[in-house]
């Protein structure tokens, strides 16, 4: 339903999007995740058709948006990353406003505004200004603003950045609501955690894609063994692997030290190692990687 | 449809907008007053000082002449030159009269006095229509004393002058049309400009151009309530105009409302224009103030006539909107004239809507890059 070839965006000197290939078919949500910079943005309003790509073939449910770049809109939600609504209107008012923008008739658009309120829990709020909304509620009215012509695609930039840990668990559950219904959403997040809720993840770095795949599929591609190490002076350990092995096989989680390893035998070495620098191990465990790890391995694969 | 929701909406922001509400209605009636009452071009009242060595009952009837004249204020009588120096000196005065100790006896011998007047010419303007008033009194003081013989009969020769359209030269019935163009400059100019790009600004475009919404029906809908707040401050204003400063509308009405209209799009061309070319409000704002709020004043006659102006500078007034419609309001206010002699007036104000409104929608796209 999603199709992308080639996709190409420049910036000034800097090339934002190096040629990204993607297909989403089914119904599923699809986390594009990747740090600041990474592209995700914009390949969202590409998507979105509210920019222009340089270069690359894009399809949307039969529709060649970079010839016509208006012609998926009505089949497409986009929640902008930065909180776009008017801050004069209220919640109900703004709601109203998209509804007519994208011509749902007067009968169902009541329906509709209903049971997004309802849904969004914002139904209290209804003759609330956006401006006085807390961060959590306007990302839920943007979100009903997106939703009010029952999208097929909902296109969502990082809609969990600056929201409460409440109102992020909430959002998504609304959005594994509507996936029940039969949306397919695309999401971009800065986080990795979040990203593993999602059906399939796209790993995104300076415009190119490191992986993709779902979870397990991205799980076993991780080739090292992955240990877990807590302690004393987790700083000075810290110095002694890169010391060893250089600084892309060990990563600060917290106070807990990720190491991805070739085998057991370089964690036996490594471990008598620091334990003749005097430091004090207090446990080192065999993991299996989370996202982040196959993150962090991915990006050592891509030099 | 589409429209009318884009409109609605900003309609209620507009309403909600306390600021800009106050803005809109009282702005253009500030404006018109202070301009009306506090910049009239009309000078009355000159301070003048006298020094008045003669003290004659010919010279005390020379100096009745200007006291009774409404033009002339004598603020002192002096004693010196020095005086009369001094109160120029200080700007307490503009002119200043030296009557000669013997001007009564010249007088009365015919054979023509002299007096001394002395112009502050710091401000020219001033100096030179208080100069003027002056040679008018002076003139008729000596025309009683100086009148051929009657025996003698020239054939005389006279010029009736007469002054047609502002018999009583008021500048506030020429100022007043030129508020009402600021003023529809300043709303259809400044103001849509500063709303559209506020939305650029503030990224509460972003969602609006990913819906299937067309660039003109936002466009549109975004700037029809200028418009109606635009006609309506100039309803606002021409009654001001009317019954406060007791402007004539000689004209029709009708065609008043066919040029405002015709101006509003010339406005409202600038405005689009300035907008897509501006990424942030206060650029949009200066920006807006350059090209639509100065030409208005400097370069459409409204302060300086355009005859008087340098060739070059002659030449960029026929791209001031302003300028045409100025003479508009005056042909219609004070002249009673219509669209059968002021046509190509309306011809120009098309040929530079069209322009500006050309020069916008080229610019003016529905994407954010």
């Amino acid at each position: 339903m999603i199709e992308i070839k080639g996709l190409k965006k420049k910036f000034g000197d800097n090339q934002t999007l190096c040629g990204i290939d993607l297909t989403v078919d089914s119904d599923i949500i699809f986390a594009i995740v990747g740090p600041d910079g990474a592209g995700k943005t914009t390949l969202l309003r590409i998507l979105a058709g509210i920019m222009r790509p340089d270069d690359g073939l894009i399809n949307i449910l039969g529709h060649d948006i970079v010839k016509n770049p208006e012609s998926a809109k009505r089949y497409t939600g986009y929640l902008s990353q930065r909180f776009s609504l008017n801050p004069t209107l209220t919640v109900a008012e703004n709601i109203d406003f998209f509804g007519t923008l994208y011509e749902v008739p007067k009968s169902r658009k009541e329906d509709r505004l209903k049971r997004l309120l309802e849904f969004s829990r914002l139904g209290p709020f209804k003759d609330r200004q956006a401006g006085k909304l807390s961060g959590g509620m306007k990302q839920k009215l943007a979100l009903c603003c997106a939703l009010i012509h029952t999208p097929r695609i909902l296109l969502l930039d990082e809609p969990t950045t600056g929201v409460d840990p409440i109102s992020r668990r909430e959002l998504w559950e609304i959005l594994y609501d509507l996936l029940a219904q039969g949306v397919m959403i695309l999401v971009s997040t800065p986080y990795m955690d979040e990203a593993e809720r999602a059906g399939e993840i796209m790993m995104l770095h300076r415009g190119k894609t490191l992986a993709r795949g779902n979870l397990e599929d991205l799980k076993s591609k991780f080739h090292h063994k992955l240990y877990e190490m807590v302690c004393d002076d987790g700083r000075k350990a810290f110095e002694i692997i890169v010391g060893q092995l250089g600084d892309d096989r060990v990563v600060f989680f917290g106070d807990r030290l990720h190491l991805a390893l070739d085998s057991e035998q370089q964690m036996l070495t490594l471990k008598t190692f620091i334990a003749d620098a005097g430091l004090k191990i207090n446990s080192l465990d065999q993991i299996s990687p989370g996202l982040e790890d196959i993150f962090m391995q991915e990006l050592l694969y891509a030099k | 449809m589409r429209y009318l929701a884009v409109m609605k909406r900003e309609a209620i922001t507009i309403a909600r907008d306390i600021r800009l509400l106050l803005i809109v209605v009282f702005f253009p009636l500030l404006l018109l007053i202070i301009y009306g009452y506090g910049v009239t071009f009309d000078i009355k009242g000159v301070p003048m000082a006298v020094y008045d060595q003669s003290n004659s009952l010919i010279s005390r009837e020379l100096i009745d002449c200007y006291d009774a004249s409404e033009y002339f204020k004598i603020t002192e009588f002096t004693h010196s030159r020095t005086r009369i120096d001094e109160l120029l000196i200080n700007d307490d005065i503009i002119i200043g009269l030296v009557i000669p100790p013997d001007f009564a006896r010249d007088i009365k011998s015919l054979k023509g006095g002299a007096v001394q007047v002395l112009v502050n010419g710091s401000d020219a303007n001033t100096a030179n229509v208080a100069l003027g008033y002056h040679a008018a009194v002076f003139a008729d003081f000596t025309g009683k004393y100086f009148k051929p013989p009657e025996s003698i009969t020239f054939p005389e020769v006279q010029a009736n002058t007469r002054i047609w359209f502002n018999p009583d030269l008021k500048s506030s019935n020429f100022i007043v049309p030129g508020i009402i163009a600021i003023i529809m400059m300043l709303m259809g100019a400044i103001l849509t400009s500063t709303a559209i790009v506020k939305e650029k600004e503030s990224g509460t475009i972003e969602q609006i151009v990913a819906s299937p919404v067309k660039s003109w029906e936002y466009i549109a809908g975004k700037i029809t309530p200028y418009i109606i707040i635009s006609l309506f401050d100039v309803i606002l204003v021409v009654t001001a105009a009317y019954f406060i400063f007791d402007v004539p509308i000689r004209g029709s009405l009708l065609q008043l409302g066919f040029f405002a209209l015709l101006f509003l799009a010339n406005a409202l061309g600038v405005g689009l224009f300035v907008s897509s070319i501006s990424k942030n409000v206060v650029g949009a704002q200066i920006m807006a103030v350059l090209l639509s709020l100065l030409p208005s004043i400097l370069l459409s006659g409204f302060v300086f006539p355009i005859s008087s102006m340098p060739r070059v500078i002659q030449a960029v007034t026929y791209l001031v909107p302003a300028r045409y419609f100025l003479e508009v309001l005056r042909g219609i206010f004070l002249k009673g004239i219509g669209v059968s002699v002021l046509w190509p007036q309306a011809l120009f104000l098309c040929a530079n809507a069209m322009l500006f409104l050309s020069l916008a929608s080229v610019k003016f796209k529905k994407t954010l890059d």
